[in-house]
Order: C-alpha cells, then structure tokens, then sequence
C-alpha cells in the first residue's frame, strides 16, 4: 500500500470487510479491500454493478443498511470513523467528508427551495447567520456555474434540469470546504451533452478547491478524463491500482483490458462486433475458491480457479492481483 | 397459475408464527363448526326440559350447558358458527367477483368510462346499507340466500375501489405497454395481466372483510333481521345470550366467546397475509 | 409537406410528418423518415429529444397529432383497432427497462407464449413449448429459463428475454427503444450483439434509439439526430459520424470523453468543440425558430425567425440547419 511521502492521505482504508445478513445467508459485498486517497488526489473507482464500488464508500460514510456488518479500518485525516457514533460523524460528514450521487432528485428535499437548503448546510455545520448563508450559498452556485444563481435559489428541485441539480449538488458538497468529495457515478443519470459539462465542472472545482476527490463509476471512460489514479474493482475485490495514465496505456489485469475495449471511442475505426465481456458479473455473494474473474478470463488457468491471487505491487504506486497479469 | 410465487408467500407466512397460530385456529374452529355437532349426541332443535338452563358440564352431555330451552348450547353454537361461515364466504366470495370485475375493468379502461363507474359506486355508497338490506328483506321476505347476497352485493364497493387503484397504478407499468405491443386485446391484457397483479391486496382485504361480514351478519340477526329459528346464528344466539346474563352466563359466552376468537383470529391471518405477499407487489 | 430529406426506396416503413402533442407542448413535429427491410436506422437524441414519444407513437400506444405511418400500404394511424393488432404481429417493440417490460406474476415461458397464443393460438402445447425453448437457446438463455421468473435474471439477461418475446413472430420491424441504456457498458456488447446477429438471421429491420452514439454507430446503416421534437439531421452511418453536418451532431460527438487522451489538467472537452453550451430548454420553452439556437454558436438572425427545414447536403445527407453552408468542415 503506497503513501504519498509529503502528507499524510486524506482517507486511509485498510482491509474493509462488508457482510449483508440476507435472508438466503450472508453476502460478501465488500471482501478484504484496501486504498488510499493523498489530499488533492483524485482516485477513481471502476467496476461493473455487483463490484462493491459503492458499498465500500458507503461504509466510510457509515450510510450502510441495517443489515450491513463493516470490520476493517477507515482513517479519515488520521482519525478513524468506521463505527463512529452518528453524533460524531455527523460533524464529519457533509462538512469534511461529502458525498454526491447519482440520482440528484432524491438527494434534494422536493418541498424546500434550493437556497434553504444550501444555506441550511452553514447554518447547521459551520454556525452562519441565515443572511450570510444566503450570500455563500450564491457565491456557490457561481463557482458551478449555474446560470442567474439568483433566480435559481428560489426554485424548487423539481424545477431545475437534472444537470441543474447536479450542479446544486456539487455545490452543496463544497459549501464546507471539504477535504475529501466522494462522487457515486456522478453523470450516469445525465445526457452526454450535460455528462460533459458535469466533468468540467468537477474538474474545475477540485483544481481551485485544492481537495481530494473520489470518483465511482462503471464507465471507465469518464474516469479516465477525471483521474489521477484509478483502482478497478471485481467482485468485492481491488483487482488493479495503478496512475491513471498506466492503467490506460498499459492496463496490467486482463478484466481492465477488457473494460478498455468496452470504453466508446468513436475516433477509431468502427468493429464488426461490439467488443464486450462474456457471461455476467458474478454476484457479490459467491464464495469462489480461485479468482472471481476466471470464468470470463481468457488467460485462465488451473491455478486461477484454484488459489486466489492477492493484490501485488508490480512497480511504484502499481498494483494488480492476478496470476498472469499482462505484462508478463 | 404461478406456483412459485404463491410458494414464496406462504413460506414467509409460515415463519410469521401469530398468523401460524391463528391459521391454525381458524382451522380448528371451522373443523369444529362442520364437524362438530356430529360428535355430540344431543340435536339442534331437541328441548331436553330435565336440563334446562344447565351449566356446561361432561355429567349430562350438554358440553356447553344448554338454554333457556334446553337446547344443547354445544351443537346450536357450532351451528350458528357453521352459518356465519357460510355467510362471510358466500358474501365475500359475491363481493369479490362482483368488485374485482368492476374495478379491473373500470381502471384499466379509464377516462369517461371509470368516471361514470366510480360515480355509480359512490353513489351506493351514500346509500345506508343497513337500511338497503332491511327494506330488501320486508320487500322479498326473509330468506338466507337473500341474506347472503344482500350482504355481499354491498360489500363489493370497496373491493371494486381498491382494486380499481392497484389497476391505475399497473396501468401505467411497461410490461403493460409490452402486452399491447405484443398485440394482445384489451380483455386478455386485463384477464390475465392485471387481475393476477391485483391479487395480492384482494385477497388480504377479502380475509379482512370476512370478519367484517360475519359481524354485520350477526348484527342483523341480533336485530331479528336475520337467520331465523330453529336456526341460529352466533348473532342471535348472542341476542339470546344477552337477556340471560346474570343467571346463566355461560348462554351468551360460548356463542360470544367462539365469535370472538374467530374474528380476532381471522384479522391476526389477513394482516399476516399482508405481510407474506407485500414484498412481492413491488412487482 | 415535403417528403423525407434521404428517400429509401420501397421502405418497409414510411412515417410523414408524423406531430405529436401533450396539450400545448409538441413532443414531436413533422417528423418524416422511412426504414427500409432488413436495415437498421439509428434514432440519436438525448433526453426531452422525443424520441421515446416516436417509438410509442409508432406502435400507436400513445395518440399522434398529424400525419402518417404508411406501413404494408396503409396508414397505421388510421386504421381500426382490429387491423392494428394484426399489424403487430411484424412490428415489435423491445423497451429500455427489461426487467418493468415483463410481468411479474408471469414465468418466463408464458411470456414468451402470450405472442403465440395471440397470433397462432391452434398451436399445440408440444409445438408451443419446442418454439420458446428454441428461441431462448438462440438468444443465449441456459434450459430451464422457461420456468423462472423475470425477477431472477440480471438486467442484460432480462433484456434477452425481452428480444425473445419480441422475436417469437419474427417481425418485419423491430423498434428498440433505448435497449442498453440500463447496461452496464461490458454488457452492452452482447445485446447488441446479438441483435446484430438476429437481424443478419431473419431479415428483421430496426430502429434502434439511443442516446449512446458509439452503440448507434456499431449497430445503425443510416442515423437520423433529434432535437426538441424534429429531425435535425439525416445520414448514412460512415458520413455522420465522418463529417457531420449540424452543430448538434458535432456536439454529441465531441462530448464523448476519449479514454486515451489523458488530460494532463487540460479541458476534457476541446474548447472549439463546446459548441453545446447549457441545456435543453424546459418542454414550454422551445425558442422561436430554431430549437437549438440558444445553445449554438453558430446562431444568426435567420435562426431565430425561421424553422430550419431538412435540405440535402450530398445524396443520402440532410441537415435542417441555416448555416451549415458556413460551418468550418469537421476535423
């Protein structure tokens, strides 16, 4: 596991465990998953649905179901908050530790007006007067670039556009000034037009905000554009780590080649077939002996059904866990 | 139809062990409503004048005593029980046909159609119902089959509402869509898309008016407007019951005691059947 | 009105100024295109575009406006209920949510049945069992799907089931209506695939609608882009996304992120190609003239007083644009 020598990682997560208690037994969402986040760093997170991307986030955030167990270590700024009482982590999070999603509308209260609820951020979190909120909460919404923010704080979520409330999301994320932003597949729900606009905002905020920032996603593509270094997940495993430019150029583990090929790139030529991965993504919950990705692996072998490979480190800051990974 | 689904119900209804319970009393008490008055050697009409008034006892045969009469309290009550089952069933089976059709039909058809038929539905149900069953028994004289439809033909209103709003909201689901794609016409699409997903709430709410039903029936037959001698229901049986209370109460706690156990076991069923088959209605 | 911009000869399907409403708002506005047997024609627009309004008005599951869907030589939108459902018989639809499009109550089998039962009920239940079986196999589903339920299968295998029931009657025409939005992008391949391999199979046309241009330009011979309810350009495949003409299409192209550069903090999104800026307009918004050109950059006085109507840009090329002429050719 590398550190960043100069300061110490904003986030810090070592061999996070997470179990669902589920009627037919316990399923492993989240499976022995370890990774850092330096402060301005953004680390984006790649896998298929099922790959436990987003549950491992949501462990740190402790916004895991009832019926969630979480064991491991979660440092965030040095301090731990896995099992944090609710009291304390309130204070964290939505000020230090925010958290954006995929579906905006949800996320937003529909009966209060987008000011009351960015304001209501500063006034719960960092004390502010209604009035002084009101300006931050302005001021916030011209950093993400939302057209006459004035008008737009009287409205009503349902009366914003989805890349609208994105945005509103965004901006109530940073009212803080946190360290650390999560984004679960931030632009999956929006156009392509508007999944752009998104991306450069996100990038924008993070170079003048100087934080750190987490990216989820299942399209690798929009990681690419965001990253600095990207971990893919299978499984409820980290499979591969590494500095997103490697990763891309030359991906180590034969499952981040494929999700290459799948990426749209409509600069090349167009194929007679539309590269793919075969089967499906194996549910979360079943217990393989070998490695979870060797029934569509095409470089499987008997020892990959048999023994599972642990996550290695290949060269500086790059890790893979495989048999066979491609360099060799 | 589809057992797998049903399957999946009942196995969630059998780990909720109150609905077990009461299942299992439901069972037993109909068992012993059809069955019962077999095993006692007394007879429903027979006036046993050594034993009149006579508290329940094993000595002289009347399990449950007997009344005012002499009547074996043990055979008239599982008698009347026998009635009351037999009046929530039929009713509810009428109130069940009767709603489902009208309502299916009337949320899936929608527009002026539904309009008019939901006018209709409420305006019986401004109508008094107690007041529309007495005026059809003094018009067409007092029979059970006429007890038994009169009830039921008004207990379909809310029957045909509820399913009418579980209609609306299936209505505007894609596999809907995807079945008049396919070509299908709307009386099959109704028939058989959107009556089997509206089973779940029917047949939760029909466990629950059953009770409901059983307790208008012997309401009624507590008024005189019901069953009539020789025959008993558990509502006049009560009615009998009320008068002898101080002398001999065991007359009104049998009939009263059976009714009771029966409608709060039904309820306790109806709404563990709720739970079994509501997680399956996200659909 | 003027008849479609690119002309197919003896299309399968013709749809002439087809308008759609919801009350005051035009979902759709003289739409006009037609698809030829054993094409695919890709339907590009994002959402508010209408183009899921097509897909319905075109099976007639929601009432059209104006205009008509000429189709075996007569008009979908005027013929009588009875005749319509006949028609369906080779006009399918797969849907953007598999897993909603089935029906719960329902095993897979006796979904795949219903089409069989509607069209050709005198078959026996050997008969009837033999062809679901065989169809399932083909598109992919392991033995014993027929007795499950839809709620056991993933998404991607959902979808399969859907192209199944859609395929029983092998249709003329299959619409598909955003059918790998809900993918995840490793599984998308394989539906479109496999609808590749369907239509070289049986013959079976399709308009394919999406929002993903890399899917719709794997899979489509000819593209058609909407805006706001109209065509705003008409192309074979290879010369829309080679050159393409409206500076909406070259928004939708330039917005996709391209995984091999690696921006070292550059724009991902090159400046001279954010021609799209901001969003479409709420439905009762629609600006005068053309719809596009509050977020265009190319905008003119002429675009504001005058809807851009479809003219050719070469022979199977239409733009509905004022000023494509002045456009800088794309890079």
């Amino acid at each position: 596991m590398t550190r960043h020598a100069a300061s110490m990682p904003t986030l810090c997560i070592e061999n996070l465990q997470v179990t669902y208690a589920l009627a037919g037994g316990p399923v492993e969402a989240v499976r022995d998953v370890s990774l850092t986040v330096a402060s301005r760093e953004c680390l984006g997170i790649v896998g298929e649905s099922g790959s436990g991307k987003t549950q491992v986030f949501m462990a740190a955030m402790g916004l895991l179901a009832k019926n969630a167990q979480a064991s491991g270590s979660v440092r965030f700024d040095g301090r731990e908050i896995l099992g944090l009482a609710p009291k304390a982590l309130n204070r964290i999070r939505g000020s230090e530790l925010t958290m954006i999603f995929q579906d905006p509308m949800s996320s937003l209260t529909p009966h209060l007006r987008i000011g009351v609820q960015l304001a209501e951020v500063l006034v719960t979190h960092r004390g502010f007067s209604w009035r002084d909120a009101m300006r931050a909460a302005r001021f916030i919404l011209e950093r993400v670039r939302v057209p006459e923010p004035q008008r737009r704080l009287r409205q009503y979520p349902h009366e914003l556009s989805g890349g609208m409330r994105q945005r509103v999301m965004i901006g109530m994320s940073l009212l803080c000034e946190p360290k650390l932003l999560i984004a679960d597949e931030p632009t999956s729900a929006l156009d392509v037009t508007v999944q752009a606009q998104i991306m450069e905002v996100l990038r924008a905020v993070r170079l003048e905000a100087a934080m750190g920032m987490v990216l989820i996603s299942h399209d690798l593509g929009v990681v690419a554009a965001l990253a600095d270094r990207i971990l893919v997940m299978y499984a409820g495993r980290v499979v591969e780590a590494s500095p997103a430019g490697d990763l891309l150029q030359r991906p180590q583990h034969p499952y981040t080649a494929l999700l290459l090929q799948c990426v749209p790139n409509l600069r090349t030529a167009r194929l007679e077939r539309m590269p793919c991965l075969p089967g499906q993504a194996l549910g979360a919950g079943v217990r393989e002996r070998g490695c979870a990705f060797a029934p569509r692996c095409p470089r499987a072998t008997e020892q990959c059904r048999s023994e599972q490979p642990p996550l290695r480190s290949l060269q500086q800051s790059a890790q893979v866990a495989c048999h066979h990974p491609l360099s060799r | 139809m589809n057992v797998g689904l049903w399957r999946e119900s009942g196995r969630r209804l059998r780990a909720n062990t109150g609905a077990v319970i009461a299942l299992c009393i439901v069972v037993i008490l109909v068992a012993m409503a059809l069955v019962g008055p077999w095993l006692s050697p007394n007879n429903l009409e027979a006036l046993d004048w050594s034993h009149v008034a006579a508290w329940p006892g094993m000595a002289h045969a009347h399990w449950f005593g007997t009344d005012r009469l002499g009547r074996d309290l043990f055979v008239r009550t599982l008698d009347g029980a026998r009635v009351s089952l037999a009046v929530g069933l039929v009713a509810s089976a009428v109130s069940l046909s009767v709603g489902v059709s009208y309502g299916a039909v009337a949320g899936y058809l929608g527009g002026r159609t539904d309009q008019l038929m939901m006018r209709i539905i409420e305006i019986l149900s401004g109508l008094p119902l107690i007041f529309f069953v007495i005026f059809l028994t003094v018009i067409l004289g007092r029979s059970e089959t006429l007890l038994f439809v009169s009830i039921g033909a008004v207990g379909w209103l809310t029957m045909a509402r509820i399913v009418r709003g579980r209609t609306l909201s299936i209505r505007q689901q894609e596999f809907i869509e995807a079945a008049v794609a396919s070509g299908a016409s709307t009386a099959r699409i109704i028939i058989k898309h959107v009556v089997p997903n509206v089973l779940g709430p029917v047949i939760v709410y029909a466990t629950l008016t059953v009770p409901q039903i059983i307790l208008f029936e012997s309401f009624l037959s507590f008024l005189g407007l019901g069953i009539q001698e020789p025959h008993a229901s558990l509502g006049t049986l009560i009615a009998q019951g009320a008068g002898e209370m101080e002398a001999a109460p065991w007359i009104l706690l049998v009939p009263g005691g059976f009714l009771a156990l029966l409608l709060l076991s039904l309820n306790i069923l109806g709404d563990g059947l709720r739970d079994a088959l509501d997680v399956k209605e996200g659909g | 009105m003027p008849p479609p911009a690119v002309p197919v000869s003896d299309p399968l399907l013709e749809v002439r100024n087809l308008s759609v409403n919801f009350g005051a708002f035009a979902a759709l506005a003289q739409v006009s295109f037609g698809v030829g047997a054993g094409e695919t024609v890709g339907l590009v627009g994002e959402s508010g575009s209408g183009k899921s309004t097509l897909a319905r008005a075109l099976l007639r599951l929601i009432p059209a406006a104006r205009g008509s869907i000429v189709w075996g030589g007569m008009d979908l939108l005027s013929c009588d209920a009875a005749t319509l459902r006949r028609q369906r018989r080779d006009l399918q639809m797969i849907f953007q949510d598999p897993l909603a499009s089935l029906d719960p109550r329902m095993t897979v089998g006796e979904a795949l049945a219903e089409p069989l039962g509607i069209f050709e009920p005198g078959l026996s239940a050997q008969a009837r069992r033999s062809r679901i079986e065989q169809m399932l196999e083909r598109v992919g589903l392991a033995h014993g799907t027929a007795d499950r339920y839809p709620h056991e299968f993933s998404g991607g295998q959902c979808q399969r089931i859907g192209i199944a029931r859609a395929m029983m009657l092998r249709p003329k025409l299959l619409v598909c209506d955003e059918p790998v939005s809900s993918l995840d992008v490793s599984i998308q391949g394989q539906i479109v695939n496999l609808l590749m391999d369907l239509q070289q199979e049986f013959g079976t046309a399709m308009l394919f609608i999406s929002h993903n241009l890399a899917v719709v330009r794997h899979i489509s011979h000819r593209v058609l882009v909407i805006y706001l309810g109209r065509i705003v350009e008409h192309a074979a495949r290879d010369a829309l996304f080679a050159a393409p003409a409206h500076p909406y299409t070259r928004a939708l192209l330039a917005a996709v992120p391209d995984p091999t550069r690696v921006p070292a903090g550059g724009a991902i999104v090159a400046e001279e190609n954010m021609v799209a800026a901001g969003e479409p307009p709420p439905g009762n918004a629609v600006p005068s003239g053309c719809a596009f050109r509050n977020r265009c950059r190319y905008a003119e006085g002429i675009c504001e007083r005058e809807i851009p109507q479809l003219e050719p840009v070469s022979a199977q090329h239409a733009v509905a644009c004022h000023r494509w002429r002045v456009i800088a050719p794309y890079p």
